[in-house]
């Protein structure tokens, strides 16, 4: 299968049946999103040409189209419908709307530019289609558009492989082409890491990070938004729908979702909360009383506290029929049976192999444990978190109840030397791909 | 229910919440965010971007206007003002409804030849400035008695490193604040008693003398102040923080404040100028032979003093315009051209960025180590071809602010466009005369005597 280049055919002239020149070819009309099922169709289809003559655009359809290459385009018929263009949903004009354009290599999980498009002829039966099957992003495709001459080089010039992607490892943004609807379904990227989506998020403009997130569903998004920075994630909110917005704070950990909502206008966070599950955001709203440098504003309220005079089965027994699972089950927080007040900590291994089955909590905890106040500085929190080595930390109020705890990779932030912070992608830079996805400076 | 509560008695959880009902939930952290700590911490970009136009350049064409034709060209820093704070608006508006950098805007909806004739003109223009702020750090040093052959490699190195290590940030705030030394200016121009009312009057109105001097000064009062690279710099450092329409106020402020703030010093460097060194000349006026001449104005003020004050903010300007530089350039030309970038890629991923970044310093820390260099002569050709690129810049930044599929509702109101346009074509106007001068000069012709 040769591959021409979208460069090479631009500009080139539109020959009907008899080879003469009936126009010059300003952009190839491709339909974006071919139907999800027919089968292996991942690469969108030619649906036209733009063609312009005497200073007038006009449409051409792919089927009149008898033959692509570098010289031209021939045509079967020879009679021309000059059919006006108009822009329609569903299709895009690859010059205008992808060319130069940034795009997704998700094998890369990087943030790239088109150079050039490579395009297929695949011969059915009856007809010939031609379809966008690459995305060219070497630098040469840069000399071979802005240099003149001839020597556009073929396949074979491009030096390394990686500079050519397959369009169906990349992704598209729909924003590219504002003029109209397009429906770009965002499934590859969704199945990375939420890590890995964020970092990409950091490198794209908020518009297209919010189409991203539009795309994904409520649990990643909430996944990927707790990633970034809670004032990145709180313009990507500012770019979705309400309702949407809101489902997603629901999914996220509460005190991620509570540094993202201050973040936001008072009236766009009030009219969030207020779309929320009664239950999700009553937990937000508790921590966002919070500064968000004291303990408080950094712990999470989703942690199991349970009375000290309950036996070790039963508290297993209460765990299990839970709603919902806690993402932090480590250790569980003992109170005085009827109140708030933090009388010890015990982790879940002695709770499970502890013998005989009925001992009390009171027995399986450590009473003399480490706390902070909810207006103890974040970075007391932090050390004290690391000193001890502790997977959390409970945060008391001033009569000593139980009011969330911090866990250690709330507090990683704090304790990672910023240098290193800064290091982490380069670290891990020969992990999985050929590429980093580096963040930007 | 806030918490995994698994008390005995359910009704205790509830319990639990109801105080916290009561009291009317907070919904914003109790700390003001969008107040004045809000403004500071967004505070920034517009403030660097205009003092760093302040640097070796700036002030030697400052103290030039004034020490040349004394108060007479006050009435171009209005001008230059507005057009500097009209100019960088546009850009962080750019910045902030799209998310992305001008570069990429260029790269996006011009074509790929246009782009890259811009990209190159804007490396060759940048790569001028640098050089320029690499002569200023070894003249700021040279006050302290420390020769150029070994300022200017220690700075090239410094700035290598600070960048390459991502620590720029930490030490930014440094330089900015050498900077305000030079407010020393203002309290020398009021020190040196000038005539109150002539100083309003040549302010408000504009009085030309038809001469090549007079022109020069003035495209390289608009060269030094309306940069190229600034406006790729502040859009670029929107896009960073992720200023979005709905913090936009915050930044447009900081646009407006920095330019005001910029353009102040500058003025009251030429009035300071305008009231020592152009009197003392008899009213003939006379040029300066370099940066540190320009020192001399701040004598009634700081005395003997005056030129390590002088020498300090000059440090100051230069290491921040040297900083900002070879980066913002490097980015925009790789990034336009779809090359790896960033200082977290090895040297192995990114060759053209690190090469270009590094070329860029080697060179000019070369070029400034050069004993007994033609300073004015080497800042004559930099405007030429920073006066080149900015109607270029000018027409391209309006080209984009005016395009309704990517500003929507933020395009140009008439009014602005007005100004707007009128200034590209002002300074095009200027810059072609320029440039045709220039060009006429080395064929031995001179007009305007």
């Amino acid at each position: 299968m040769a591959l021409l280049y979208y460069s090479t055919l631009a500009s080139k002239p539109v020959l009907d049946r008899h080879g003469e020149q009936v126009a010059i070819l300003k952009d190839l009309i491709v339909r974006i999103n071919p139907e999800a099922g027919k089968s292996e169709e991942k690469y969108p289809p030619l649906a036209g040409l733009l063609a312009q003559t005497n200073r007038r655009n006009f449409w051409i359809p792919a089927s009149q189209v008898e033959s692509f290459d570098e010289k031209g385009i021939k045509l079967y018929s020879a009679l021309l419908s000059l059919e006006r263009f108009e822009r329609r949903n569903g299709e895009i004009l690859l010059g205008k709307d992808v060319l130069d354009k940034q795009l997704v290599d998700v094998e890369g999980r990087r943030v790239i530019r088109v150079n050039d498009l490579a395009l297929a002829v695949r011969q059915l039966p009856h007809e010939q289609i031609l379809l966008l099957v690459g995305v060219d992003i070497s630098f040469q495709a840069i000399l071979r558009r802005v240099l003149p001459g001839p020597k556009a080089p073929g396949a074979r010039a491009i030096s390394r492989s990686q500079d050519l992607l397959d369009w169906a490892d990349v992704q598209y943004f729909a924003s590219s082409a504002p003029a109209v609807q397009l429906s770009v379904s965002h499934e590859r990227l969704a199945k990375l890491h939420p890590a890995d989506i964020a970092r990409l998020l950091d490198e794209l403009s908020y518009v297209q990070g919010a189409e991203i997130v539009n795309s994904l569903d409520d649990e990643t998004a909430a996944d990927t938004l707790e990633e970034m920075d809670p004032d990145d994630a709180a313009d990507i909110l500012e770019g979705l729908n309400e309702e949407r917005a809101a489902d997603i704070l629901e999914e996220m950990q509460p005190d991620d979702a509570a540094d993202v909502i201050a973040d936001l206008d008072e009236a766009k966070a009030q009219t969030l909360l207020e779309l929320m599950e009664d239950e999700e955001s009553e937990e937000v709203r508790e921590l966002l009383a919070y500064e968000e440098d004291s303990a408080g504003g950094m712990m999470t309220n989703d942690f199991l506290m349970l009375p000290q005079n309950l036996g070790a089965a039963e508290t297993l027994q209460r765990i299990r029929a839970l709603e919902e699972q806690p993402e932090f089950a480590d250790y569980i927080y003992v109170i005085e049976p009827g109140t708030e007040t933090l009388r010890g900590v015990a982790t879940l291994r002695d709770i499970v192999f502890c013998q005989p089955r009925s001992t009390p909590l009171s027995e399986l905890m450590i009473r003399d444990f480490v706390s902070v106040q909810t207006d103890s500085p974040a970075e007391e929190a932090a050390a004290v978190l690391s000193e001890y080595g502790f997977r959390a930390l409970p945060v008391l109020n001033k009569l000593g109840e139980i009011q969330g705890i911090i866990t250690f990779d709330d507090a990683l932030d704090l304790i990672l030397p910023e240098d290193l912070r800064r290091r982490i992608p380069k670290i891990f830079r020969f992990h999985g791909n050929h590429s980093s996805v580096g963040t930007r400076n | 229910m806030a918490d995994k509560i698994l008390n005995e008695d359910n009704s205790e959880a509830l319990e639990r919440l109801g105080p916290v009902a009561e009291e009317a939930p907070p919904v914003k952290r109790p700390r003001k965010r969008r107040g004045f700590l809000f403004y500071l911490s967004i505070l920034g970009p517009g403030l660097i971007a205009a003092n760093a136009g302040n640097d070796a350049g700036g002030i030697a064409t400052y103290s030039s206007m004034g020490s040349l034709f004394g108060f007479q060209m006050l009435w171009v820093m209005v001008i230059v003002g507005i057009g500097v704070g009209v100019v960088q608006e546009m850009c962080a508006r750019m910045g902030a409804k799209t998310g992305k950098g001008l570069s990429d805007l260029i790269r996006e909806n011009f074509s790929i030849r246009l782009t890259t004739f811009v990209m190159l003109a804007f490396l060759v223009a940048n790569g001028g400035v640098i050089v320029s702020e690499f002569i200023g750090i070894a003249a700021a040093m040279s006050i302290f008695g420390v020769p150029s052959w070994i300022s200017a490699p220690v700075a090239g190195v410094l700035v290598w490193f600070l960048i390459a290590r991502g620590s720029y940030a930490r030490v930014e705030k440094v330089f900015l604040a050498l900077t305000i030394t030079f407010f020393a200016y203002i309290i020398a121009a009021f020190m040196a008693k000038p005539n109150l009312g002539q100083v309003v009057t040549s302010t408000l109105v504009p009085s030309f003398q038809f001469n090549g001097l007079f022109l020069t000064t003035l495209i390289a009062a608009v060269g030094t102040t309306i940069s190229p690279y600034m406006q790729i710099y502040i859009q670029s450092a929107v896009v960073e923080r992720g200023v979005t329409m709905r913090d936009y106020k915050y930044q447009r402020l900081d646009v407006y404040v920095g330019s005001a703030f910029s353009i102040g010093i500058a003025y009251f460097i030429v009035v300071a100028t305008g009231a020592t060194i152009f009197p003392a000349t008899g009213g003939q006026g006379r040029p300066l032979d370099s940066a540190v001449d320009a020192a001399q104005a701040l004598t009634p003020f700081l005395g003997e003093f005056a030129k390590y004050i002088f020498g300090l903010g000059l440090l100051g300007a230069s290491f921040l315009a040297a900083g900002v530089l070879p980066l913002t350039t490097c980015y925009s030309v790789t990034e336009a051209l779809g090359l790896e970038n960033g200082v977290n890629k090895s040297l192995k991923e990114a060759p053209t960025f690190w090469g270009m970044f590094t070329f860029l310093i080697v060179t000019a820390v070369i070029i400034a180590m050069i004993p007994g260099l033609p300073v004015v002569n080497i800042l004559v050709v930099l405007y030429l071809v920073n006066g080149l690129i900015l109607p270029i810049i000018l027409f391209s930044i309006l080209k984009l602010i005016n395009d309704k599929e990517l500003m929507g509702k933020y395009t140009n109101s008439l009014f602005y466009n007005i100004l707007a346009y009128g200034l590209a074509g002002l300074v095009s106007f200027l810059s072609i005369s320029y440039v045709l001068i220039q060009i006429l000069g080395i064929f031995g012709l001179n007009i305007l005597g």
